[in-house]
């Protein structure tokens, strides 16, 4: 237990894309986190989206950065990526408030999807689709940005060739999957 | 002289140095075929961010969704609110396989009241007054063992009877059940009594189908006696 919630094991778990670790984050600054947005006078299930969000724009940089803390602990560096989805929040929502009239019925847009085209939000789901053994390639590969011998390193393919065989079919498949759709 | 493939995952790795992303920019506009491979990985990494967004918010949802049910009232948590309903059913399980007729019992039992012989303070103490003196005291353990040294001079039913229900108030079933067994079988002022206590005796040791037996010959000889008790345990056994 004590082993697990060690700060420096907690963030190269989160390095390694490990979805329990960021429970324990979670639940371990969750309290604290929510009682902090309170003086924004923010709303309870709006604090709480926030946080979610936070945490995983946390996760996210860990994953796909292989990101290595230096000078701040794992606290303020969550609490730094909070205040900046607060002050958005405000922002978004003040300017929602000044401008209702000309845009009634545009929708908040979630700060995570920034501009996402029709195309981009259509492979997510896609992505979703896959085999488990295709997503897992084009994922270390594309979202977690290892290189090819790094997959070769962290999983059981057998060499570098393999890899790039299976991504490269599993790249096929999916644009197969994407074409039915267009 | 790094691949373009590294240049692009240092891209969006945000690795790269000053040198290398200047490169990234220039090779975006005069490559075509570095812009397109860009483009793919972009179109890919993008995707990926989303689901995996819509992912982990749906496992966070489902963190926080248990979360917010620990701190419900105990009464809206589910899983105490079957712990308790457990506990209830236990409760009447046990009730029902080990404590129902004892507690049967326990509910219906009231001490008979001495309505044989009054007992008269001050008057010269016989040894029949005696006993009941100690009956109406509640020490049924020596109004038994007066009842059964009188008994042993005269055989009289109705001291028998009393010598039965200090017995029972004594706590000494077996030696009252004989006893009950008999005078219920007896025609006598207190042969009804007798049916009920034997009745509720049955019903202490568990003997169900002579508590009711008794119970329902009661009706032949007294209806009105204990008529409404008698149907609420005739209810319930």
């Amino acid at each position: 237990m004590e082993r697990n919630t060690d700060p420096q094991n907690l963030e190269s778990r989160l390095r390694a894309d490990d979805k329990s670790a960021l429970e324990q984050v979670y639940k371990l600054y969750r309290e604290e986190f929510l009682n902090y947005v309170k003086r924004y006078k923010i709303d309870d299930a709006q604090a709480m989206d926030i946080y979610q969000d936070t945490i995983i724009a946390m996760h996210q940089n860990f994953v796909t950065k292989q990101l290595q803390l230096q000078q701040s602990s794992l606290k303020t560096y969550l609490f730094g990526i909070g205040k900046n989805k607060v002050f958005r929040y405000l922002k978004l929502s003040d300017r929602h408030l000044r401008w209702e009239a000309d845009f009634e019925d545009q929708e908040l847009e979630s700060p995570e999807e920034p501009g996402l085209s029709p195309q981009q939000k259509l492979l997510a789901r896609k992505l979703n689709q896959i085999s488990e053994r295709c997503r897992e390639v084009l994922l270390l590969f594309y979202f977690r940005n290892l290189t090819i011998s790094e997959i070769v390193e962290q999983t059981h393919y057998k060499d570098v060739n393999t890899v790039k065989s299976h991504k490269s079919r599993c790249m096929k498949n999916l644009k197969t999957l994407m074409g039915v759709d267009q | 002289m790094m691949e373009h493939e590294e240049l692009i995952q240092g891209y969006f790795k945000q690795s790269l140095s000053e040198a290398d992303s200047q490169k990234v920019i220039r090779l975006l506009k005069e490559d075509s075929e570095f812009k397109a491979a860009f483009e793919t990985y972009q179109q890919m990494h993008m995707a990926f961010k989303k689901a995996e967004y819509d992912n982990l918010k749906a496992q966070l949802q489902a963190v926080e969704s248990k979360i917010s049910e620990q701190t419900k009232p105990w009464y809206i948590q589910p899983w105490l609110r079957y712990a308790a309903a457990s506990v209830l059913v236990i409760a009447l399980g046990v009730n029902f396989f080990f404590g129902g007729s004892d507690n049967l019992y326990d509910d219906y039992f009231e001490t008979y009241p001495n309505v044989y012989q009054p007992v008269i303070r001050g008057a010269a103490s016989t040894s029949i007054s005696d006993a009941f003196v100690f009956y109406e005291n509640g020490e049924f353990e020596q109004a038994a063992a007066s009842f059964e040294q009188l008994l042993a001079q005269q055989d009289d039913v109705n001291l028998k009877f009393y010598r039965a229900m200090a017995l029972l108030n004594a706590g000494d079933t077996q030696q009252a059940l004989p006893l009950l067994e008999q005078l219920s079988e007896t025609a006598f002022e207190f042969q009804t009594e007798s049916k009920w206590y034997l009745a509720l005796t049955y019903l202490k040791l568990d003997q169900k189908e002579n508590a009711k037996s008794q119970l329902e010959q009661m009706d032949a000889i007294d209806a009105e006696f204990k008529a409404e008790q008698r149907n609420s345990i005739l209810k319930e056994i």
